[in-house]
């Protein structure tokens, strides 16, 4: 093995061992108090929730309405998911972890947490300052503050209870979308049953559907954007092993999606100012946020592809993997096209494509290898040849 | 507690592993801080806010000829009574108004909401015992529904409930395709005859309103 391939391969152990690639993940730690936190504020959430859907839905009149929002938010929930675990494409959170981010966000930011500072906070507004201004601006005024603070303090406990797997603003900006995604089934059902008990109850499931199809529309940015973008922030305000300490664009993410979030939330309010700034605000706020959390993506991921290029750079130096397929792994979306497109055949673009998938398999053998050369790294490799050669 | 990985060589610990000079208490002194931050965070929003909130006082209080405004109808609560939610008519900045006015008195709650609706008074009663938790939770209509005219002439229907130390009443109204109830709230001994001439007058008083979206 030449001296290159010997730095090569260093190389690669030590983008395993910093990025935590691999490395598994066991939730039950009795000596970690995030377990035992997270554990007593989920289960509260759990409890309370429950309590919550099966009064509603045990109501003859409402239980089909709220059923039927259930299993459509589940599928767009779903959707999320498989969103999620495409871009999360590189060294990729264990599945365990995203889950209790999932869990966080739905059941102890929601039910423990934001719903009783979101309640205190209209009375304050409501007692100091008026009803009417608690109808005009006390959702803006209460509610980014409460549920961005609830899903932003899982993340603290998410490191602390795996703190070698939450190595970079990326994997921040990740677990922040599961937190945000929670978060949004939960409260979006909530909404669902709102509405169908609303009226008294009269147009149930009519409501009920109306109100999956607006927040299905709107969810994505909404709270799994807030909080990606704020949990990114939060990981460059705290700084991690692999990720340096960056206090001002930390603190400058964290405000972001709270800015936001009052901007949506405000409906009520600009509509006392004038009826046509609310639409104008709201599509404003949807177009900027989109914009922000590409923005935030692009600045956070680079980390994440470096890892990557450090885990594959030895496969090329030993001739499994070419060049042009490296930089396609880890370059962006438009280097994956180019690459994929090349060719001139139907056949070869598939075979590519395929070769991009194979080559991410790789990767991940690998890590989950710790970098030796086992039987499923063997197999990988094999399978990546078959497909160049399909 | 670790890996139990078959290769030696490759043994390391996993997470779960917490070196004997990092506990405190047998637990992992790095994971104190973040949980009690989180816990911090928890009584900032259950315990401190809703005690500021608690603190303050509503001060409200309906005076002489105001008219409270839920969506679609507008009611006169006698003076005194408190408003804990909801609007006076024009109070609105934005001309919106929303679908529940609760107010207070004592120990005794009012909570009067609108939607749409377009059965009769009667129905709509039937429809709150039914979904109303204030009323259907274990808590039982005494006697029929009776009918009660409001000063433009509308009929509405009223029924007393009872429960378990606490009692009430339910009033359901129905304009055009805008339904309006009334429920009041409170423990039993507090409902006395004033409580009950007061939540007539809201009742007699409800007319409807007209007002933006």
């Amino acid at each position: 093995m030449t001296t290159d391939v010997v730095q090569l391969n260093a190389r690669r152990a030590e983008a395993i061992e910093q990025s935590g690639w691999g490395r598994s993940f066991r939730f039950v730690q009795p000596r970690n108090a995030a377990f035992w936190t997270f554990v007593a504020m989920v289960g509260a959430g759990v409890v309370f929730w429950t309590e919550s859907l099966v009064t509603e839905a045990g109501n003859a009149r409402f239980g089909p309405a709220i059923g039927m929002a259930a299993v459509l938010f589940a599928v767009y929930g779903g959707l999320f998911w498989w969103f999620t675990q495409r871009i999360d494409r590189y060294s990729s959170i264990p599945a365990r972890l995203m889950v209790l981010a999932f869990m966080w966000g739905g059941f102890a930011a929601t039910w423990v947490m934001a719903v009783h500072g979101n309640n205190a906070l209209r009375e304050i507004y409501a007692k100091s300052l008026g009803q009417d201004f608690v109808q005009n601006w006390g959702p803006a005024l209460a509610a980014p503050f409460t549920e961005e603070l609830s899903k932003g303090v899982g993340l603290l406990l998410l490191i602390a209870l795996a703190p070698r797997l939450i190595n970079t603003a990326y994997d921040g900006f990740i677990l922040g979308a599961m937190l945000g995604l929670g978060f949004q089934i939960v409260e979006d059902i909530h909404y669902a049953i709102n509405a169908a008990t609303s009226d008294f109850g009269a147009h149930a499931l009519y409501s009920a559907i109306k109100i999956v199809a607006l927040r299905s529309a709107v969810g994505f940015t909404a709270h799994i954007l807030y909080s990606s973008i704020l949990c990114a922030g939060l990981v460059y305000l705290l700084g991690r092993p692999q990720q340096p300490r960056r206090v001002g664009l930390g603190l400058l993410l964290i405000t972001i999606p709270v800015v936001l979030h009052m901007i949506w939330d405000a409906g009520a309010g600009f509509a006392s100012v004038h009826v046509l700034l609310t639409p104008v605000s709201q599509v404003a706020t949807f177009i900027v946020a989109l914009v922000i959390v590409v923005r935030v993506f692009k600045l956070t991921v680079p980390a994440e592809r470096d890892q990557m290029r450090d885990v594959l750079a030895p496969e090329v130096a030993t001739g499994v993997l070419r060049a042009d397929e490296l930089e396609a792994v880890v370059g962006d979306r438009k280097a994956r096209k180019r690459f994929r497109k090349d060719p001139t055949t139907r056949a070869e673009r598939r075979a590519r494509k395929n070769v991009i998938e194979a080559t991410f398999d790789l990767a991940h053998a690998i890590a989950d290898a710790s970098g030796r050369d086992t039987a499923q790294v063997t197999f990988a490799r094999a399978e990546l040849a078959r497909v160049r050669a399909s | 507690m670790a890996d139990s990985s078959a290769a030696g060589d490759d043994w390391r610990p996993d997470d779960t592993f917490v070196p004997v000079d990092r506990r405190w208490a047998g637990l992992d002194r790095d994971t104190i801080k973040p949980s009690l931050i989180v816990i911090g965070a928890l009584l900032l929003l259950t315990v401190v806010l809703p005690g500021i909130a608690s603190s303050l006082e509503f001060d409200n209080p309906i005076v002489e000829g105001d008219r409270m405004h839920v969506r679609g109808a507008t009611f006169m609560p006698p003076e005194g009574w408190g408003i804990v939610s909801g609007l006076r008519d024009g109070e609105s900045s934005s001309g919106l108004y929303v679908q529940d006015v609760v107010l207070e008195r004592g120990s005794v709650s009012v909570e009067v909401e609108s939607g749409s609706f377009d059965g009769t008074p009667e129905a709509l009663l039937e429809e709150v015992r039914d979904t109303n938790d204030a009323v259907s939770d274990s808590l039982n209509v005494v006697g029929d529904p009776v009918a009660i005219n409001a000063v433009d002439g509308t009929v509405g229907s009223i029924a007393r409930f009872a429960g378990p130390g606490t009692g009430g009443i339910i009033a359901a109204f129905v304009f055009d395709d805008r339904g309006i109830t009334l429920v009041a709230t409170g423990p039993e001994e507090d409902l006395d005859r004033d409580i009950a001439e007061d939540v007539a007058q809201m009742l007699v008083t409800m007319q409807p309103a007209k007002e933006l979206g």
